[in-house]
């Protein structure tokens, strides 16, 4: 509505702009699927569509804070943060800010074999990591580790103590 | 490349000090890094202990805090230290009495907190009329603040700029905004602003801006005595300007040459001057500059008219080039573009588009710039630092001229100077939450809506947080080296934690670490005449004279 208000007579193209950005924010925010130089629109490159092709899928245990296990589907590619919030895992104040690599509330704690198999973690995500809460050897920020293949079947524990006032 | 086993063996050797072993799955009640170094840190355990006088109360504030759900022990608000107070007025009578609300003494605010410090202890409260803060410099109680600071993280009211927001009729974007309408704006602003992913896409328009930058110096360098930059300050305001339009509008301004347009001049003036007033409209009240008209009151709504006047002017521009590049079916080369995309989401009104990004364009300008320049100053005291920071740069990028996201990765010592910079000097001397909850912090309770006020700097340069806290020392942020466990992360934190922080940082640290390594690859840098630089708060952490530069060919 903005953009119509703005310049009226692209109301139209923007329209199909703000659906196309919907529809894909819905489909995935990950940003560890390979770039598709192929597509130009703006909107694409913030936040990359998933190619209709099917799409290898796995499985990724999160165990909760209650020590319940909860196994989910997910597509190779996306990352640990957004598998979490596209199942809907009920876990307070996690994800604050929103996979931008400013808190350290999707932190979670890996298996060593796992951990030792993942991508080294960047100086940024370290820097962040060190602010969590209940830190051990094989931390990682969920919204920075993205599954693959060889990841199938991997378990994630949720640390306890993350609950603070955000989860008001 | 940092090694998993360096974390390992780092966060063992922590655990070793508490005397608890870090396991995966069990991870000990909630007994992390931090919670390690506090006990290291103030004396308990470890073998380093600072001779310091403020280390005893430290030592029980540190107590307190972690006891802080025993709410029965805890002293009231009122209790808390503090300069002498009467009511309504706070500590205006004592502070006016003292001089302390003077431009000098106000102009050097990061010393006095400091100097409080030292007087009343690791916790104490401030009020000058309605302006009422808590004082911290602990980094525990900074991890608690962070803790409490609920869904929709508060900063301290910048009453000046809020009330020109609402006198103009101006929206309010992501700065001044609170509650529902930030989390709206920050949503938006922060993926384009901060995911790694999408700031990696910028690295590529800002790598020309920084070999465009180098090349602007050798001109001016050339133009004067062959050797100094002259106005080196000038010069990185335009480029900060530079780069950040860069990023927003995906296009080069041109503002890294001599004759920039009026426009361009303007808004940088504009920014200085809303910064530079900000001290003084900020006392007793806003309003009653507003009441008065006070000049600093108009200077500062003029600033604040110039910016929104040249921002929305660039922004209606830019839009509409946007739209009609969309309608010609054009893409934009594969660069993407920040100011189409926040457009495309379709959630925020022309007025709320123009209100963030002006925001970002004014605060990028004299904070990477101010940054850059501490960091030039204190490179050109050190040229053993510059040459390992040269080794380091041509070990990384080679003979490559361009410089990608990849390379920025693996520059740690430079990462771990601009650190050591804002350490030093944090261009944002503090960082502020409203407390969302009645919280006990350092064994006092302190009530809902409190702001505490966490002193960045006096932390940077407390003794007890970071031995030799006024020597520039790199090193210790180096994952690989032992002194960098020693740190309590809370206690640097420039750019603030959470979804509240600096919206910024992302870009501001690779517009630094570019132009850096370009630097450090052609120069050598000294100081005309070698002089002790001191700082001031004007509210922005500035060098308090002009730095004048030798910028010699590396050859």
């Amino acid at each position: 509505m903005a953009a119509s208000v703005l310049f009226p007579a692209s109301a139209r193209l923007l329209s199909g702009l703000r659906h196309f950005s919907r529809v894909s924010r819905a489909a995935t925010t990950s940003l560890c699927r390979p770039q598709n130089h192929s597509l130009s629109t703006t909107a694409r490159h913030f936040s990359q569509p998933t190619p209709r092709t099917e799409k290898a899928k796995v499985t990724v245990n999160y165990v909760m804070r209650d020590g319940s296990t909860v196994p989910v589907r997910t597509k190779v590619g996306e990352n640990l943060l957004d598998i979490a919030i596209e199942n809907d895992l009920d876990i307070d104040g996690f994800g604050a800010c929103e996979g931008t690599l400013a808190c350290s509330t999707c932190h979670l704690i890996f298996e060593q074999p796992i951990y030792d198999q993942l991508e080294e973690p960047t100086d940024e995500e370290l820097d962040m990591l060190d602010l969590a809460f209940g830190l051990t050897d094989t931390s990682r920020l969920g919204c920075q580790v993205c599954v693959t293949k060889a990841l199938d079947g991997l378990t994630v524990k949720v640390p306890e103590g993350v609950a603070d006032a955000r989860d008001v | 490349m940092m090694s998993v086993p360096v974390i390992s063996g780092s966060r063992q050797r922590l655990s070793a000090v508490v005397g608890r072993a870090v396991s995966p799955w069990r991870p000990q009640g909630h007994i992390g890094r931090v919670r390690a170094l506090v006990g290291y840190r103030s004396g308990l355990v470890g073998p380093r202990t600072v001779p310091s006088p403020v280390q005893t109360y430290s030592t029980a504030a540190v107590g307190s805090t972690s006891h802080h759900n025993d709410d029965s022990e805890a002293k009231p608000f009122s209790a808390l230290p503090g300069p002498p107070s009467v009511p309504v007025l706070g500590n205006f009578l004592h502070m006016w009495w003292e001089g302390l609300l003077e431009k000098e003494k106000l102009n050097k605010n990061h010393i006095m907190f400091t100097d409080f410090f030292r007087q009343y202890g690791p916790i104490f409260r401030l009020k000058i009329v309605n302006v009422d803060m808590v004082s911290i410099k602990d980094p525990v109680a900074v991890q608690e603040l962070f803790r409490k600071e609920g869904k929709y993280p508060a900063r301290i009211d910048i009453k000046p700029w809020r009330r020109y927001r609402e006198i103009s009729g101006k929206a309010t974007g992501v700065f001044l905004s609170n509650g529902k309408d930030w989390q709206k704006n920050r949503s938006i602003m922060a993926r384009p602003m901060l995911r790694p992913k999408h700031v990696s896409t910028y690295v590529s328009n800002l790598d020309t801006v920084s070999a465009d930058m180098i090349k602007r110096l050798r001109v001016l360098q050339a133009r004067a005595d062959g050797i100094e930059v002259p106005n080196i300050s000038d010069e990185l305001f335009k480029w900060a300007l530079e780069s950040i339009c860069t990023v927003l509008f995906n296009e080069r301004m041109g503002y890294l040459q001599d004759n920039i347009s009026q426009d361009a001049q303007d808004f940088i003036q504009g920014i200085h001057t809303i910064f530079l007033t900000t001290n003084t409209v900020i006392f007793p009240d806003a309003d009653v500059h507003r009441f008065l008209r006070t000049k600093p009151w108009r200077q500062s709504v003029e600033a604040w008219d110039t910016v929104f006047r040249v921002g929305e002017k660039v922004m209606v521009r830019k839009l509409q080039e946007a739209l009609e590049r969309e309608e010609r079916g054009e893409g934009e080369d594969d660069q993407p573009n920040f100011l189409a995309f926040v457009n495309s989401t379709g959630r925020l009104t022309k007025d709320e588009i123009y209100s963030n990004t002006i925001e970002l364009m004014g605060a990028a300008i004299d904070t990477t710039s101010n940054t850059l320049l501490w960091t030039l100053y204190e490179l050109s005291r050190r040229p053993e630092l510059q040459d390992r920071l040269y080794q380091e740069v041509t070990q990384v990028i080679g003979q490559d001229k361009v410089m990608t996201w990849d390379h920025l990765k693996d520059l740690h010592l430079l990462k771990a100077i601009i650190k050591e910079t804002l350490r030093m000097y944090p261009v944002v001397h503090n960082v502020s939450r409203l407390l969302q909850e009645d919280t006990v912090l350092m064994g006092y309770w302190l009530p809902a809506k409190t702001c505490v006020v966490a002193q960045v700097y006096a932390m940077g340069r407390d003794p007890q947080l970071f031995p030799d806290p006024d020597e520039f020392k790199p090193e210790r942020w180096l994952r690989t080296g032992e002194a960098h466990d020693e740190i309590n992360p809370y206690s640097s934190l420039p750019f603030g934690f959470g979804p509240r922080s600096c919206l910024g940082r992302r870009v501001a640290e690779v517009e630094l670490q570019l132009l850096l390594a370009k630097m450090s690859q052609q120069f050598v840098l000294s100081q005309v005449e070698p002089e002790e630089i001191s700082s001031v708060a004007q509210p922005l952490l500035m060098p308090e004279t002009p730095l004048h530069l030798r910028f010699v060919d590396r050859k």
